[in-house]
């Protein structure tokens, strides 16, 4: 059962993530984006870290793409005003570029091992704001400065400028 | 943990190799910062499984911390998208080349 849910999130994440880059219409880029991080977040739920899980769902499905499906209904670009693809050479070099990343991190992750399962509590809101609140609360801190300066950043960039109209 | 951990971090290698060609390959800015979110999301899932191999909650922050990043990472790098468009009416890229002699 464990491998039969491993496989069906494994194949979204990767069918759908794939897809993203496949779709010429942005909006179902967006959309199988989607699709892959659910996939991703069953993984999380798998994994027994349920509350992250949860935020995967919450704030990348919820949040992040929705700001850009929000982004991308504003500019409404049709896909044909792109001009032609990349040139073809460009893209085996990607492709080359992929396979030796891919040759290489495989390399790395041969070092993990299962070990003893965790304990019942792991995972669960309760144990993770007890680490997050104790040993970890200066990046606590230092991320609410983070998100307030990408709010500004945010506002000022998108905002309009003097010059145009 | 009934699945192998070596299958989940195969996972997310691919994951991020395809976020990696996806980001090379197109010229859609939109499209290249979901590649960036897909990438983001196999480092996040490599640090989940390590999480569980090892007990260790202290990842789980991590990603927690990731995701952070990835947020704002995608509100202002919508907005330079914005202002990209704004300026010269198009998604593709390769349309600033301002600098390019």
């Amino acid at each position: 059962m464990h491998t039969f849910v491993f496989f069906v999130a494994a194949g979204m994440a990767l069918v759908g993530s794939t897809l993203v880059f496949v779709f010429r219409n942005t909006v179902y880029s967006v959309v199988s984006l989607i699709t892959a991080l659910t996939g991703v977040a069953v993984l999380f739920f798998q994994l027994d870290a349920a509350f992250i899980g949860a935020l995967q769902i919450i704030l990348y499905a919820g949040a992040i793409l929705v700001l850009f499906l929000f982004v991308v209904m504003l500019l409404n670009v049709h896909s044909d005003e792109m001009g032609p693809d990349r040139r073809k050479f460009q893209k085996v070099l990607a492709m080359v570029v992929g396979a030796v990343l891919f040759g290489y991190l495989m390399t790395l992750g041969g070092a993990l091992r299962s070990a003893d399962p965790p304990t019942s509590e792991f995972g669960s809101a309760r144990s993770l704001a007890e680490v997050f609140f104790s040993r970890h609360v200066l990046a606590f801190e230092l991320t609410s400065f983070l998100l307030l300066a990408a709010m500004i950043g945010a506002v000022l960039l998108a905002r309009r400028g003097e010059g145009d109209a | 943990m009934p699945v192998p951990a070596s299958w989940y971090v195969s996972l997310s290698v691919l994951l991020f190799v395809i976020g990696t060609v996806g980001v090379l390959v197109s010229r859609n800015a939109i499209v290249m910062l979901m590649g960036i979110e897909v990438m983001l999301n196999a480092g996040n899932l490599v640090l989940v499984v390590g999480a569980r191999t090892w007990g260790l909650e202290d990842a789980l922050i991590y990603t927690f911390l990731v995701m952070t990043v990835a947020a704002a990472e995608a509100a202002v790098g919508l907005a330079l998208v914005i202002a990209m468009f704004r300026r010269t009416k198009s998604l593709d890229l390769d349309s600033l080349k301002t600098l390019s002699g």
